[in-house]
């Protein structure tokens, strides 16, 4: 498709260099002798060059729209398929947290019918309890990859609209449509450099920095 | 005293208040943004914990709002976030948080926060 492209630029640029020497003909030479003749052609190189104009448009047009049906639409389609997973895994981690609460409160129902709290049963629930709570704090996760995704999302949004001001420079029509999709895209906040790994050193680098300035005494 | 828990995710804010209800705190307002915490901000309040990246108003703007206040100037303020770039601790540090937590977190770091923007042990 380039290549084509390529090949009605040169036609056209060497039309309209033609059309340049016999402008430049006309000015030039003897304008009696050569007028006549030369007005006669003008006509016809000039329907040629608006003939190769007119490919080019239409080869532009061409690209335009698939551009705009591979990539345009595509990156809407992946940014919608991000959405789900974060909207997918936060209702999973609403679950489990509803599950995890109904454990702790059938732990807590044990407890009450115990009112010795002693032996091995008291220790295994609270070892349970335990167990239970590290599925909470694991739960953190959904937060975290949640931030990343959107992220991601906002890297397509962005690239979504690099691609809508290419394909506005070529054609204008059919891209409002686009654009008010692209406006109503929700990117949500999020931090780029959202982990869940090195958690021990973050916290570390944070510990140190409050520390460095806690009010000596 | 009462904690305000300020997160937009609706699972974070279920993570802090089941890790305060483990270290036995359970007296806990939620607010799903800074502007929903500043409207449900008021005397019975004693300890803001926050998340930074929220809609509307996130975490550092509600810091710096809460200091511009006269019942919020000494709240102490807790800052549980994904953000952990330096310059980032450094300008929440500035906007008036006491301390901060990076997530993912334990309920231990919570604790041990906590009691030391207390000064004493909040609970056993």
């Amino acid at each position: 498709m380039t290549t084509r492209v390529q090949q009605v630029l040169y036609d056209s640029e060497a039309t309209l260099r033609l059309v340049d020497s016999e402008l430049g003909e006309l000015g030039a030479v003897d304008t009696a002798k050569h007028l006549g003749s030369a007005l006669g052609v003008l006509p016809m190189i000039l329907e040629q060059a608006n003939k190769e104009i007119v490919q080019i448009l239409e080869s532009l047009r061409k690209n335009k729209t698939q551009l705009q049906s591979a990539a345009v639409e595509r990156l809407q389609h992946t940014h919608s398929k991000l959405e789900e997973v974060n909207t997918t895994t936060e209702s999973a981690a609403t679950g489990i947290l509803d599950s995890l609460d109904k454990a702790q409160s059938i732990l807590d129902t044990l407890d009450a019918d115990d009112t010795e709290k002693t032996g091995k049963s008291a220790e295994l629930r609270d070892a349970m309890r335990n167990e239970l709570f590290s599925i909470t704090e694991a739960l953190q996760f959904q937060d975290i990859t949640s931030q990343q995704i959107r992220y991601a999302a906002n890297v397509l949004v962005e690239l979504e609209e690099k691609l809508l001001s290419v394909l506005h420079l070529i054609d204008v029509t059919g891209l409002d449509d686009a654009r008010a999709a692209l406006h109503g895209t929700g990117r949500g906040t999020y931090d780029p450099n959202a982990t869940t790994k090195d958690r021990d050193v973050r916290q570390h680098v944070a510990d140190e920095i409050f520390e460095s300035d806690a009010p000596k005494e | 005293m009462k904690f305000l828990v300020v997160d937009d995710s609706a699972t974070m804010r279920r993570i802090v208040i089941n890790s305060l209800q483990r270290i036995g705190i359970s007296d806990i307002v939620e607010a799903a943004d800074g502007a929903d915490a500043l409207a449900k901000f008021g005397p019975q309040i004693g300890f803001v914990i926050t998340d930074w990246n929220m809609p509307n108003m996130g975490g550092v703007e509600l810091a710096r709002a809460l200091r511009a206040r006269d019942d919020g100037k000494t709240i102490p303020i807790l800052m549980v976030t994904a953000r952990s770039v330096r310059e980032d601790i450094i300008t929440a540090m500035e906007s008036g948080v006491n301390n901060y937590i990076v997530k993912p977190f334990t309920p231990q770091v919570l604790k041990e926060k906590i009691d030391a923007l207390v000064g004493t042990p909040v609970a056993s």
